[in-house]
């Protein structure tokens, strides 16, 4: 479904990430870890087109969609859910759900998705006239996550959805993220918590330094003793 | 406050609306020694380091530098004392020369502009960058830039040096040059306390490792106990990845 090839994105003139190459296949979850400062972000930035390529491909669907705007991959179906979940904080719960179905004209197709968002995550149907602010940040990620279903992404990209919350709502979260899968939507989710993020994925790559060091399928990596040093330099 | 303690933070928390970005924090650096703060994506790392720089207030607690309890002084003051710092984002004057920028640091120890020229070109050489001395800022290349900000830092004559993610986004010569020139700067007799994300290079650099999670210290000792630690490995890989016992 997504192929990148010798992705390399610089970052004021620094290196962010150098020659990544992955793939993520249909119907896979896919984690992307490493530590902070690792490159995880700025991968996912560069796919969905709010970051530059220098160079490299990402081949989505037999596509390039390198150099399209945000907004036109978004259409072609990669939906994105940001680090800090970029909410809008003064709106209600529904209009941020609205927001996210920009892409169709018919009420009844804007609409069609909810109902699924709301099997998901049922703590929002009950609190859509709330301001998104008011949410926990659980409850944040879960809005967070709606929003960008509202695109009816066929691939899913989450940036860190485990960050800042507790750990109850982060398993509720992973749960989500296997549910989301079943319906068909391929997921591609960056962690630096490994070892949950394992539970869910079939494959993961491990950055470090913007570079790929480890990749294989999920007990391989839970098993490799390299994983240590990648995250932690010794 | 014995004479070998360069700095010690004691109790030191504050508190960003709500959220504890440190809570309780105490730790001591000595004269001499390269000491790495560590740590997952939003441990406090940040936080400490401005509240040692002076450029944050303090919640509670005290920072104690060179004997001296320095908690209620603003950054100028502290860097009059001899604390300098590095900033992530570099903040050279872009359009001033690169002997300028090193110029402006200078001053601090002297009224002198000329005293100021020679020191500034001093610290040039020293850094690597005196054939870029008649540069403007703008032009020069980010690792360059960064060998700028290091420059201005030291020319203050600093005897602590707090260097933010000096070695993020470097190739891996840049990096390996980076921790030359680091190692050159302890040789001078400067402390230094280093924020840094890319371990591979600040781990085999630092004699000891302070490790922060959720705004305290999880771990303080030899990178190389660190990494064997289970706590700093949970607190970087996910709690349920924990070290194999040996």
């Amino acid at each position: 479904m997504l192929q990148v090839r010798n992705l390399t994105t610089t970052y004021h003139g620094l290196l962010a990430i150098s020659d990544i190459s992955l793939d993520v296949g249909g119907g896979e979850i896919v984690c992307v870890a490493g530590a902070n400062g690792a490159g995880k972000s700025t991968l996912l930035k560069t796919i969905s087109g709010l970051e530059r390529s220098q160079s490299g491909s990402i081949v989505f669907q037999g596509e390039t969609i390198n150099g399209l705007a945000a907004h036109l991959i978004t259409a072609r179906g990669i939906a994105f859910v940001p680090e800090n979940r970029r909410l809008f904080p003064r709106l209600s719960v529904r209009d941020n759900l609205r927001l996210g179905s920009f892409l169709y004209r018919k009420k009844a197709d804007r609409e069609a998705p909810l109902e699924n968002v709301f099997r998901l995550f049922p703590r929002l149907a009950e609190r859509l006239d709330q301001r998104a602010e008011t949410l926990s940040g659980g409850e944040q990620q879960m809005l967070a996550i709606g929003r960008s279903l509202m695109t009816r992404p066929k691939l899913l990209m989450l940036d860190e959805p485990s960050q800042g919350i507790m750990p109850k709502l982060v398993d509720e979260i992973f749960q989500a993220v296997v549910e989301i899968r079943r319906s068909g939507t391929t997921v591609l989710i960056v962690e630096q918590r490994l070892s949950e993020c394992l539970e869910i994925a079939d494959r993961a790559y491990v950055l470090q330094t913007g570079r790929i060091v480890i990749s294989g399928p999920s007990a391989e990596i839970r098993a490799n003793t390299d994983v240590r040093a990648a995250y932690l330099g010794l | 406050m014995s004479q070998k303690v360069m700095l010690e933070a004691q109790h030191v928390s504050r508190r960003f609306a709500g959220v504890l970005a440190n809570d309780d924090v105490s730790i001591r650096v000595e004269r001499g020694e390269i000491v790495g703060l560590i740590g997952p994506n939003g441990a406090g790392k940040s936080t400490l380091f401005n509240l040692i720089a002076g450029a944050l207030p303090l919640s509670s607690g005290t920072i104690m530098f060179d004997g001296e309890d320095v908690t209620s002084l603003p950054a100028t003051k502290r860097c009059a004392r001899g604390i300098a710092r590095t900033f992530q984002v570099v903040r050279s004057f872009e359009s001033m020369s690169v002997l300028d920028n090193v110029v402006v640091g200078a001053l601090v120890r002297t009224t002198s502009t000329r005293d100021a020229h020679r020191k500034a070109r001093e610290i040039l050489e020293f850094a690597g960058l005196e054939h870029r001395v008649d540069a403007q800022a703008s032009s020069l290349t980010p690792s360059e830039k960064r060998r700028l900000e290091v420059a201005r830092a030291l020319a203050t004559d600093p005897k602590l040096l707090l260097l933010d993610e000096v070695m993020t986004g470097l190739t891996p010569t840049e990096a390996q040059k980076g921790v030359a020139l680091v190692r050159k700067i302890r040789e001078t007799g400067i402390t230094i306390i280093m924020v840094e994300h890319v371990m591979e290079v600040v781990m085999p650099l630092v004699d000891r490792a302070i490790v922060l999670n959720l705004g305290r210290v999880l771990f303080e000792g030899k990178p190389a106990d660190a990494v064997r630690d289970s706590n700093v490995i949970g607190a970087y890989l996910g709690e349920r990845h924990r070290a194999p016992s040996s």
